[in-house]
């Protein structure tokens, strides 16, 4: 059972890193985006 | 969906990123739960008696989470679809919009978690039993969702349409998921395994629904992670086309 149950672990792994990456690569395109507005408004 | 290169751009940025350290320690927990539970769904518990196959029969600790969600995640979309109705707040459009989407994939999820069940225990993985058949049916309404919502080009027009039928999707999710299976007695799947006391054993109960609590927090998570996204887009393209107005008004007035 122990190669079968790497399968679904090893994907679930995969999936969680991807989202954690992705959830910081957002957080950065909004701090980003803010940044922009907030130059774009003093101007 | 948006794809993550559209925020890759952002990510070259050296800004610090805004930390949050109870969200942080919820996802990593999430993993750790998560990852207990496949062990615990394939070591732990007992081989289930009955079944064909009992040791792999296991593996409905993974498919029934997934259906669950997958309902969970058909009425997030239509109570933001309902709100969007009421308010046309982009924003509702676009909450309901991903909810369908990651419900779709969550749907596909059960079918072949399911298909596998079917395989090792039925001999073949489509039996064309009535939860399979419902299935199908759930998979196409989800489907012609977004066929329906790419046939049409005027934004406004696309999302209150798009809302309409997320409410007829919804009506159809208890009817073929739980009315239609339970009105016949012919069927190949097990009745009553959530439903009455005597379905499941304990450590079955605790691994399925835990299993459903952990399947809901990837669902929030990402979520969020895919409204945040494209809220962002829409203030881009909101930013720019003002940005672009701006500069016809300067070029009217100019000498």
């Amino acid at each position: 059972m122990i190669p079968l149950m790497l399968v679904p672990l090893i994907v679930w792994v995969a999936v969680w890193g991807y989202m954690w990456t992705l959830d910081r690569k957002v957080r950065a395109l909004a701090a980003e985006v803010d940044a922009r507005d907030t130059e774009e408004s003093d101007r | 969906m948006i794809s993550s290169r559209n925020a890759d751009a952002g990510f070259a940025s050296s800004r610090k990123i805004e930390s949050d350290p109870a969200s942080s320690f919820l996802k990593v927990l999430l993993l750790i739960a998560q990852s207990a539970l496949i062990v615990a769904g394939f070591l732990w518990l007992a081989p289930a008696d009955g079944f064909r196959n009992p040791d792999l029969a296991r593996i409905v600790v993974f498919h029934v989470p997934c259906s669950i969600v997958a309902s969970i995640a058909s009425t997030v979309a239509t109570v933001y679809a309902v709100i969007y109705l009421a308010k046309r707040r982009p924003s509702d459009d676009i909450k309901s919009r991903t909810a369908f989407a990651i419900g779709l994939l969550l749907w596909v999820l059960t079918t072949v978690t399911g298909a596998i069940f079917a395989k090792v225990q039925w001999g073949a993985y489509w039996n064309w039993d009535i939860k399979e058949k419902s299935i199908l049916m759930l998979l196409l309404i989800n489907i012609a969702y977004f066929a329906l919502r790419s046939a049409i080009d005027n934004p406004n027009k696309q999302a209150a349409i798009a809302a309409a039928y997320a409410i007829f999707a919804m009506a159809a999710v208890p009817a073929l998921t739980y009315l239609l299976p339970n009105s016949t007695p012919d069927t190949l799947h097990p009745k009553g395994v959530i439903t009455t006391k005597e379905g499941l054993d304990a450590h079955y109960k605790i691994v399925l629904w835990s299993g459903v609590l952990c399947l809901t927090g990837v669902f929030v998570w990402a979520m969020r992670i895919q409204v945040r996204l494209e809220e962002l887009a829409l203030r881009v393209q909101k930013s720019k086309s003002t940005s672009r107005g701006a500069k016809v008004v300067i070029t009217e007035l100019g000498p």
